[in-house]
């Protein structure tokens, strides 16, 4: 039960080739880092991966499952994508947001019951958030609104979830909070995908990390042999030095005019 | 038009009548016709011209929405006025309390009303008068339910203006002069659609402005001065005033100023260039002008026997020489 | 729900009913309880003109005022969910321009009311129509339709132009303005016929899918990822609400204002949740039109338009609107 795609070719246009041949594979229980400079497809990739974009070489299987033989609502119930933006909601508590994740499991005339209530709070505790169950969703802030949104895509019920840099724009703490409760989904089996741009949160939480270059995934590697100075150089065109404490915890530091 | 005297109903104690209305429904109306509701703002005017002013509870006056606005010589004619005086879109709960036994109603504007008057079985007369010769038409239907001495007064208005039309074309031998019918503002002119351009006709003019198409029409100046006419007139209503055309430059190589032809039309009770009885005099008001020399009327004389006998009304000496006045 | 919750929520579900019955009783002719009793439900003596009045005149009006209320109320509360948009209702597709110019050609061609009311639906829809075809044309963003209608509208509007320019001054033209004004007088129950399929058709069926107008509010790729068919919801909730309006117009003429305002009143009352704020707008809007129909035709021994008052009760109520989606915004930024 995972994600899985073999030779995606993608171009938005003939002349722009955005993806050219990327393999990778999200496997359950862990946490996969795909990692890449802007604009080098991370989004595209994702998108491809939920079956929003057609490549035009390649497949996408979920749990074994071609991609596109799959209907929608069948897709949504195994697959999840926890989009970059997530606009405050005004007029919406934060558990009538969540349960919308239900909607592939109900008919075009049901109102939630209680078992689609219940499978959102479940998702909100999941992600320590149950506190915000009735707070109005535009009164959020930033990173609680992140974890509401992620809390929506576990409401779906899928065991694959991919998040376009879930990391982004929050404060260290919200960061780690964010990253701890997708570790504790991982050690409950899901499989989850995510982009970002910090390579130290990579070398903390990933299981397996990929790297975006050039329209290609580099070979998907375990954090120690993907996180090296090498690679990133080659990913960022940016140096970097790798530090490492007595403690055996490493750090990825960039270097500053050359140093 | 019938006038059939159906049984008196049983029971109900009141005779009916089976009438047509001008656009050929018949109607059953109760008899005799003691309280009428007039929104058709024209036939306000008939029913005074048929001598059933006292039968009227709620009329519509052209162009007076309040007392203040009625014109005085209206005010005495109806000394009632400002009880029965109404505006806007007929209601029909009101009107039904009025206790109406007849309601007289345009036909396109009021139809959804007569409609709905239908489902309560209040009869309605509808009218559509677009021409003099519609004004006799409208006036012989409503006095099929007046009685007999409206019928006698409508005929006479019907001789009165065969009478009118025939001084007034009498008078078409030196050819029909180019008239300019202006509106409220001085480049609003009557199209060919409208009333207005009847009554030029009848007067023995041509208008102008008789090619274009809708209602009031705004022109240019330039327009106007291709057009030259020459005998300008301006309704009662208008905030234009002759000295203002005489006296511009603009439009001074105008025919109609050089020779000083420019006429506004005077206003007793309607104004004259809407289908209302008045409008007769104001065909003799405006062949005179057309015509000055063709044209054996005098308008005083003609003007006062013209109110004394439809109207019943005596104009004072002033008012006589304001109407009359060139 | 919460004590105030429920209280309100009951207070808005028999207001609309309360409304409905006390518009039988209100009117410039003087009709007593016991009366209208007698002469709704048939029961013992009451004058022919009084049975009449309610029965055929304050009833069907009654009913239509109701339905158009509750449809262009419905109708807002769509069209802001769909168009993400707090500030439209469902006028800015062109359905009010192309019912205004069918009802006029009708009338200028003579036809009766019926005629007018039929050509004045199939204009509105054609309307819409043209707007869907072209948003889909190019592309089908907010931006896209909104400009196409915006467009549509303004063509609509110069061919209205055109007729009033050809349409009889004595008759045709003042009919024209008149229903541009938005009025009910007039209703009667053969009239309703295309209100009432509408109305029956489409409500129930928009009422059990209120919670799926939640979905409307999502972007497209969110959609996507929930497995929500957007496309196909987006195309329903369209129709649906287009028909519901289209329908309401062509019977009472262009009314504005109560699509735009009744969705966020609604909203402020029970939260931004469809499953309650749909209902609520619905009830709410047919609350609003009663009271408005009621003075329309009782304040003064004339009637009013309705257009023009729901106008004036409309522009100063827009601004309360708008301040507060300001605030909103304004406050999160």
């Amino acid at each position: 039960m995972s994600v899985e795609a073999r030779g995606i070719r993608f171009s938005y246009q003939p002349e722009r080739t955005v993806l050219r041949g990327v393999d990778l594979l999200a496997a359950d229980s862990e946490v996969t880092f795909v990692l890449g400079a802007n604009g080098s497809g991370k989004t595209t990739l994702l998108q491809i991966l939920i079956g929003l974009l057609a490549p035009q070489e390649g497949r996408v299987s979920v749990d074994g499952r071609p991609i596109d033989r799959l209907s929608p609502r069948a897709r949504a119930r195994r697959i999840a994508l926890v989009p970059q933006s997530h606009p405050p909601r005004p007029g919406f508590t934060v558990s009538e947001t969540v349960v919308m994740g239900r909607a592939a499991r109900l008919g075009a005339f049901s109102t939630p019951r209680a078992a689609e209530w219940a499978a959102a709070d479940a998702a909100l505790e999941a992600l320590g958030i149950a506190s915000l169950a009735d707070r109005s969703h535009a009164k959020l802030s930033g990173g609680e609104r992140q974890l509401a949104m992620i809390a929506r895509g576990l409401a779906q019920g899928a065991n694959t979830l991919a998040l376009d840099e879930p990391d982004a724009h929050l404060d260290p703490a919200y960061q780690q909070r964010v990253l701890s409760a997708l570790a504790r989904l991982a050690e409950r089996g899901m499989a989850l995908l995510l982009t970002s741009h910090q390579p130290n949160n990579a070398l903390v939480y990933a299981h397996s990390v990929v790297f975006l270059v050039g329209g290609v995934a580099a070979p998907q590697l375990a954090p120690r042999e993907a996180l090296t100075e090498e690679r990133l150089e080659a990913a960022y065109g940016v140096s970097f030095n790798l530090i490492e404490s007595p403690a055996g915890a490493r750090a990825l530091l960039p270097k500053r005019d050359g140093r | 038009m019938l006038l059939a005297l159906a049984s008196a109903v049983p029971g109900v104690g009141m005779a009916q009548a089976i009438v047509t209305d001008p656009l050929g429904n018949e109607v059953t109306v109760p008899q005799p016709i003691e309280r009428i509701v007039c929104p058709y703002a024209m036939a306000t005017y008939y029913l005074y011209a048929l001598g059933a002013g006292e039968r009227l509870v709620r009329g519509w006056y052209i162009g007076v929405r309040s007392i203040d606005d009625a014109p005085d010589a209206l005010r005495r004619l109806e000394p009632q006025l400002a009880e029965k005086l109404s505006f806007g879109e007929p209601n029909l709960e009101e009107i039904l309390r009025f206790d109406a036994d007849v309601v007289l109603v345009d036909a396109s504007r009021h139809a959804a009303f007569a409609e709905l008057a239908a489902e309560v079985g209040l009869p309605v007369l509808r009218f559509a008068v677009e021409t003099p010769e519609g004004i006799v038409e409208a006036m012989r239907a409503v006095a099929q339910i007046l009685g007999e001495v409206a019928i006698g007064r409508a005929e006479a208005f019907g001789a009165r203006l065969d009478a009118a039309f025939a001084a007034a074309t009498g008078a078409n031998a030196d050819g029909a002069p180019r008239v300019l019918f202006l509106g409220a503002t001085p480049l609003l002119v009557a199209s060919g659609d409208m009333y207005q351009t009847r009554l030029i006709e009848a007067a023995g003019g041509v208008s102008v402005s008789a090619g274009l198409r809708g209602y009031w029409a705004e022109t240019s100046l330039e327009q106007i001065l291709v057009w030259d006419p020459e005998v300008v007139v301006i309704p009662s209503y208008s905030e234009v005033e002759p000295a203002s055309l005489l006296e511009s430059p603009d439009w001074a190589t105008i025919a109609a100023v050089r020779s000083r032809r420019v006429y506004k039309m005077e206003r007793l009770f309607g104004p004259w260039d809407t289908p209302v009885p008045d409008s007769l005099l104001g065909i003799l008001w405006l062949a005179a002008r057309l015509h000055p020399d063709g044209v054996a009327v005098e308008f005083a004389a003609e003007a006062r026997r013209f109110y004394e006998e439809v109207y019943g009304y005596s104009l004072s000496a002033e008012e006589e020489a304001r109407l009359a006045a060139r | 729900m919460t004590r105030r919750r429920e209280a309100t929520a009951w207070l808005l579900f028999s207001a609309p009913l309360a409304l409905l019955a006390g518009s039988l009783l209100i009117g410039r002719y003087p009709v007593s309880l016991p009366e209208a009793f007698r002469a709704l439900f048939s029961v013992g003596e009451v004058p022919d003109v009084v049975r009449a009045l309610i029965v055929r005149v304050r009833l069907p009006r009654a009913i239509a005022a109701a339905c158009v209320g509750a449809n262009l109320a419905a109708g807002g509360v769509i069209f802001q969910a769909l168009l993400h948009n707090p500030l439209v209702d469902a006028r800015i597709l062109g359905v009010s321009s192309g019912a205004a110019f069918g009802a006029a050609l009708a009338l200028v061609a003579g036809a009766g009311a019926v005629a007018v009311q039929w050509s004045a639906l199939g204009f509105a829809l054609l309307a819409v129509g043209m707007v869907v075809l072209v948003g889909w044309r190019y592309g089908a963003s907010t931006l896209v339709i909104v400009v196409t209608g915006i467009l549509v509208s303004a063509l609509f509007a110069s061919l209205l132009g055109l007729l009033k320019y050809v349409a009889d001054p004595a008759d045709t033209l003042p009919a024209i303005t008149y229903w541009l004004l938005g009025s009910l007088g007039g209703v009667r129950w053969a009239d309703l016929a295309p209100l009432l399929t509408a109305t029956l058709l489409i409500q129930p069926l928009l009422l059990l899918a209120r919670w799926r107008v939640n979905l409307l509010t999502l972007n497209t790729a969110e959609a996507h990822s929930l497995g929500v068919p957007i496309r196909a919801l987006r195309a329903a909730a369209l129709l649906g609400a287009t028909i519901l309006v289209a329908a309401s117009i062509s019977t009472s003429g262009i009314v504005g204002w109560v699509g735009l305002i009744v969705p966020h009143v609604a909203r402020f009352l029970v939260g931004g949740d469809h499953r309650r704020a749909l209902p609520a707008a619905i009830a709410l809007g047919a609350g609003v039109l009663l009271l408005l129909d009621g003075i329309a035709r009782t304040a003064l021994p004339v009637e009013l338009p309705l257009g023009v008052l729901t106008g004036i009760v409309g522009v100063p109520g827009f601004l309360v609107v708008l301040g507060g989606v300001l605030r909103t915004r304004g406050a999160l930024r």
